[in-house]
């Protein structure tokens, strides 16, 4: 149930409950997130249950929905998991890089 | 209401019925003061005549056409158009949904950002960039369904 680093990354970005498309987690990644890699990411989240994701009901291009995601709680609960794994270690004094 | 008519006939009926009138017209007025009329007179009245309506529709076409073919330098293919075309004809909706449909849509908010900005060669960067994926995503598209299909077959026998 161990995140991977991107898949931790995607969750602190949609932490705060709000709905994001991919170009736009890859905007406030600060280059952390790749525009090649980052729907393959964001499609085995969803099938893991991390989150969901919906289509636009008004697409900004005539033809062309965005998906937007979602953390589910499941998603919510890994994230508070590994925060507390990380704590854990950072306090054992191994720090996480 | 000009656009619907066919421009080219009106303007060839107004020419020929201004030149063949105003021949003929030429060639009555000359006969009415007693002159003679040979024909030189009537091609001469005829070419007078058709010279100005001939300048003044040839004029005012082109003014059309000069402004067709601005408006047409102005309208330009969304980004990715042809991909979304091509994909969306050759592959079910799932599919190119859940592999291209986020890439075009990444691709036009892009270029659109560029163009905003007045960054044109990063926008044919970007443009190309997003191309190169599609292709590269539609090639390991092929390959990895051409490579199920063997590995059904091979579990099959």
């Amino acid at each position: 149930m161990t995140p991977s680093k991107t898949e931790y990354l995607i969750l602190d970005l949609l932490r705060a409950g709000g709905e994001l498309y991919g170009l736009e987690l890859v905007h406030r990644s600060d280059g952390a997130l790749k525009r090649g890699t980052v729907y393959v990411t964001l499609g085995r989240m969803v099938e893991k249950k991390y989150l969901t994701a919906e289509e636009e009901k008004e697409p900004s291009h005539p033809g062309l929905p965005r998906k937007r995601y979602r953390i589910t709680g499941l998603g919510q609960a890994v994230m508070n998991a590994e925060d507390a794994r990380r704590a854990a270690l950072g306090s054992a004094g191994y720090g996480y890089a | 209401m000009f656009k619907k008519l066919p421009r080219g006939w009106v303007a060839f009926l107004l020419v020929f019925c201004s030149c063949f009138g105003g021949g003929y017209w030429m060639t009555v007025l000359v006969a009415h003061f007693g002159f003679s009329v040979p024909l030189t007179t009537f091609f001469l009245g005829t070419a007078a005549f058709a010279a100005v309506p001939f300048a003044a529709f040839t004029g005012y076409l082109s003014y059309f056409w000069v402004q067709d073919a601005l408006r047409k330098r102005h309208i330009a293919r969304a980004p990715g158009s042809f991909w979304v075309n091509l994909l969306t004809f050759l592959l079910p909706r799932k599919v190119y949904a859940d592999h291209f449909g986020q890439t075009i849509a990444d691709m036009r908010d892009e270029c659109a950002a560029l163009d905003f900005e007045g960054r044109k060669w990063q926008r044919r960067w970007i443009s190309l960039v997003y191309h190169g994926r599609i292709v590269l995503t539609l090639c390991l598209l092929i390959v990895v369904g051409v490579l199920k299909k063997i590995s059904k077959i091979w579990s099959a026998i």
